[in-house]
């Protein structure tokens, strides 16, 4: 048994796609406040055992929980609303609006106000109107996007996106924040700051599970980490351990990969 | 008198949220006075477009919401208009309600229909959803004409009484006019109160990004269906308003005619905005009424003003404003 | 006669102008991403040009059929031109608007131009009935079915050996990594939507000898077409000509033994069951690109 509370637990975990097995039967756990990272070879099955977590893909045999209870078949909403958020790796998130109104958005599950408060203007629709504003105005100081904040999210540049979605994410106050490579297409500047702002999110109290390909990112700021390869569990531990096991330097050897 | 969305979603577009409250009590008392004035300013026939317009305003606005705010293209929202109409001027004529009363349940029977179709359609994605709702009005008007017992088929319902409150009744031009003006007014605020709110932005996080907006706890399911059934409401509304109005109503209010009609209203306005269908509900009204010596090419016309609004103007006439200014930003830059 | 044999044979050379309808209107989507929803009105034009073409310039139905399909190919180019490639990189909803307009603006313009009384040519084969067994098909039908499975095989036969279709399958896989193959991907899209309404205009060309045309005959089309390409699975050629056999089928043995009045609510009816047990179509995959 653990000594520290597991926030999310994925047991035998598998799932099967016409007849190939993408992910086969994958234990992991994520402790209250760890940030745990997923790495592996392109297609070792990081996207879909993560979309099994995220709720957007339907698990062919296993289980997944959260703080004990069995999420397995609960729909990516309810997960939002008990504090399960996820990232995505395309960028142009909300184009359409500001970046400020995107971060509004992003509160959603921490408010309250119905239809009925909104036509009657009641007191809690007006409280959470300004009390969203600067939260949001908050939540875009801390990842440096403040001078942002009215530009149109679709216009920014590629690394202030991820920044938006990460800043989405955070407004919805997260227990467990689900980061899919976060730092794919960053530059050494981007990516440093985003080490920075995910481990100020931990700090803040969020538990953090990323699939990442950047070796420097995931070095710098994992407690733990997990490798898998061709759909199953190589290696876990902490990153020294990581780095010197051979089994994950054999599965590394021959793609394409370089630790970045 | 129209106020705009531009605060909320950012677009940029003026806003009557950074006014004064003298500014805004000033703005409303101008006008109420213009549209207090405006019946006995204007000859019988302008009267009786703008009735029509203000109808449509309705009508246009609530296909806004699903529209705009969320994202989906409802080709099916003439069913709405035409659920109200038909239940409107059925309970008061066949089933000796009231007609106030009738036309006050012309909302919720269509925002029922939209909650029973609802589930069905709004997980379709994209271009499954468009088609299906496009094929529900057209069986719908199959089986409005089809089943004469009920609705009279082809050849529809007459002699749709005016509403009556009390003694009073809204039989002239006038006071039909200050009923629609009102019951416009109402809706554009309602849907503005519900824009601007939590609510609203959950409609936009559906419409900007789905997945985005189900993972932070907005179910898709819920506020798709509450704008379709909220939509389907105003739209039920609007074709009741209509029924007593011109007091006959034949299936074809379920028909692409009318649909078309609602769609170029937004698309031409703006769609995402609480102007633009108003603004497109008034040019689709008169602006048609000006051509009457081409009248059989005024559809041609149509087609190809929705065409090259889609191309040129992505943002209605509202969204030009801005485009519009921004060049003129540019030419003084140079 | 034979009931079942007799709309076996009206349900099959149905389902073929429905299949070779829906073809285009599949291909256009899977490459462009573009619902057309004027596709029944190019259906509706293939048919008007063939009728004044055979009647007013006296070409004869069969000379006719060409001249049909080329004329409307020409429309769908400009129209591609103008209207879609500005678009290319817009949401569904833009393009289906402005598709919608183009429909708008051909069935009124066709209601001005050509009047609203059905018209009709004359059967080439004057009436010919030939009879396999039991069964009674007219020889203009029966035409209709060769034509329009030799052109869904022609078409076949393109996508798979040509250079071509090579392309197009590359498209249609991959629209970016097309691209950075050097592949043009802007005439791949213009040659999909051209063969796409081009289909759509023979179908109502070879039809305007069996049944009336009339200038809202594109609704019908279009309805009974998006039906089809639902029922397939959006993008999936296999699957439109499937779609079309099985609701040509299904019609034919619908009015056959149940009713003729709700004949064409049964393609709704269908579509609705088929989308509630695969959400995709009974061909479709997840992520096909709805």
């Amino acid at each position: 048994m653990t000594t520290k509370a597991d926030l999310l637990q994925v047991q035998d975990l598998t799932k099967r796609f016409d007849g190939v097995t993408a992910v086969n039967s994958v234990n992991l756990e994520v402790k209250q406040g760890e940030i745990v990272a997923l790495i592996g070879p392109n297609g070792a099955g990081k996207t879909t055992l993560f979309g099994m977590v995220t709720g957007f893909l339907k698990p062919s045999a296993g289980k997944v929980y959260f703080r004990g209870a069995d999420i397995t078949r609960m729909p990516p909403h309810r997960r939002g609303l008990l504090g399960i958020v996820c990232t995505f790796q395309k960028t142009a998130i909300f184009p359409d609006v500001t970046v400020l109104q995107a971060v509004r958005m992003g509160q959603h599950r921490k408010t309250s106000a119905g239809v009925v408060d909104a036509l009657i203007a009641s007191a809690r629709h007006q409280r959470e109107e300004s009390a969203t504003k600067v939260r949001a105005a908050e939540i875009l100081d801390f990842v440096g996007l403040g001078a942002c904040a009215d530009q149109r999210a679709g216009s920014l540049s590629y690394g202030q996106q991820r920044l938006v979605e990460l800043a989405i994410a955070l407004a919805a106050e997260p227990e467990l924040l689900l980061l899919d490579e976060p730092a794919a297409g960053l530059n050494p500047t981007e990516s440093a700051g985003l080490t920075n702002v995910i481990r100020a999110v931990r700090d803040r109290g969020t538990t953090v599970f990323l699939v990442e390909h950047d070796m420097s990112v995931i070095m710098e700021v994992c407690d733990r980490i997990y490798v898998i390869a061709f759909g199953e569990k190589i290696a876990e531990g902490r990153p020294e351990e990581i780095q010197e096991n051979e089994a994950v330097i054999e599965a590394y050897l021959g793609s394409a990969h370089v630790a970045a | 008198m129209s106020e705009h969305a531009g605060a909320q979603s950012g677009l940029p577009e003026p806003t009557t949220a950074t006014m004064k409250p003298a500014m805004k009590a000033a703005l409303v008392l101008i006008a109420a006075a213009a549209i207090g004035g405006f019946p006995f300013a204007v000859d019988n026939y302008t009267l009786h477009l703008a009735i029509l317009s203000a109808i449509a305003a309705i009508a246009a606005s609530s296909l806004n919401l699903v529209m705009g705010y969320v994202g989906k293209l409802s080709l099916g929202h003439a069913a709405f208009y035409g659920i109200g109409a038909y239940t409107s001027a059925l309970l008061s004529m066949s089933a000796g309600v009231p007609s106030w009363l009738a036309m006050l349940a012309a909302a919720p029977v269509a925002a029922f229909a939209a909650l029973l179709i609802g589930p069905i359609v709004l997980w379709l994605r994209g271009a499954y959803f468009i088609i299906v709702t496009l094929s529900f009005s057209m069986v719908l008007q199959l089986v409005i004409v089809n089943w004469v017992d009920f609705t009279n088929g082809p050849m529809g319902i007459l002699g749709i009484p005016y509403p009556a409150v009390g003694s009073f009744e809204f039989s002239s031009k006038v006071s039909y006019f200050y009923l629609v003006a009102a019951s416009a007014v109402a809706t554009i605020w309602c849907i503005r109160r519900l824009t601007q709110s939590r609510t609203g932005r959950a409609f936009e996080a559906l419409r900007e990004n789905e997945n985005v907006a189900m993972s932070i706890g907005v179910s898709k399911l819920h506020y798709s269906l509450l704008a379709f059934c909220i939509a389907a409401g105003f739209a039920g509304f609007a074709g009741a308003l209509y029924a007593h109005y011109v007091s006959v109503i034949t299936p074809e209010m379920f028909g692409f005619d009318v649909m078309v009609g609602m769609l170029v209203m937004v698309a031409v306005g703006g769609k995402g905005t609480l102007s633009g269908p108003l603004i497109g509900a008034i040019l689709v009204t008169f602006v048609p009424e000006q051509l009457r010596l081409v009248k059989e090419f005024r559809l041609s016309i149509f087609g190809i003003v929705l065409m090259l609004s889609v191309v040129l103007m992505p943002n209605g006439l509202v969204g030009l404003g801005p485009v519009l200014r921004g060049y003129w930003e540019r030419w003084r830059r140079s | 006669m034979d009931l079942f044999g007799q709309l076996l044979t009206n349900g099959i050379i149905i389902g073929a102008t429905y299949a070779l309808i829906a073809i285009g209107l599949t291909l256009i989507f899977g490459m462009m991403r573009v619902i057309n929803f004027a596709h029944g009105e190019f259906y509706m034009l293939g048919a008007y040009v063939a009728m004044s073409a055979a009647t007013e310039l006296n070409l004869g139905y069969f000379v006719a059929l060409p001249v049909a399909v080329v004329s409307i190919a020409v429309v769908g180019l400009v129209f591609e031109r103008v209207f879609l490639r500005p678009l290319r990189n817009a949401d569904i909803l833009s393009t289906a608007l402005v598709t919608i307009g183009l429909s708008i603006f051909f069935q009124n313009t066709a209601l001005v131009i050509w009047g609203p009384r059905p018209g009709q040519i004359v059967d080439p084969f004057g009436g010919t009935v030939l009879m396999i067994g039991d069964i009674g098909v007219t020889a203009i039908r029966l035409f209709t079915l060769a034509v329009a499975i030799a052109a869904m095989v022609t078409l076949g036969l393109l996508i798979k050996y040509s250079k071509i279709g090579r392309m197009m399958r590359a498209t249609f896989q991959d629209r970016d990594a097309a691209a950075l193959q050097g592949i043009e991907v802007n005439l791949v899209f213009c040659l999909s939507f051209v063969v796409g309404v081009a289909l759509a205009a023979l179908a109502g060309a070879l039809l305007s000898a069996v049944f009336v045309v009339s200038p809202d005959m594109g609704n019908m089309a279009n309805l009974k077409s998006f039906a089809v390409v639902i029922l397939g699975g959006l993008g999936n050629i296999p699957g439109a000509v499937a779609g079309g056999f099985l609701l040509g089928l299904a019609e034919s043995f619908g009015a056959g033994y149940i009713s003729t009045g709700y004949k064409d609510g049964i393609s709704f009816l269908l579509v609705i069951i088929v989308l509630l047990i695969r959400p995709y179509g009974l061909f479709g995959r997840e992520g096909s690109g709805a």
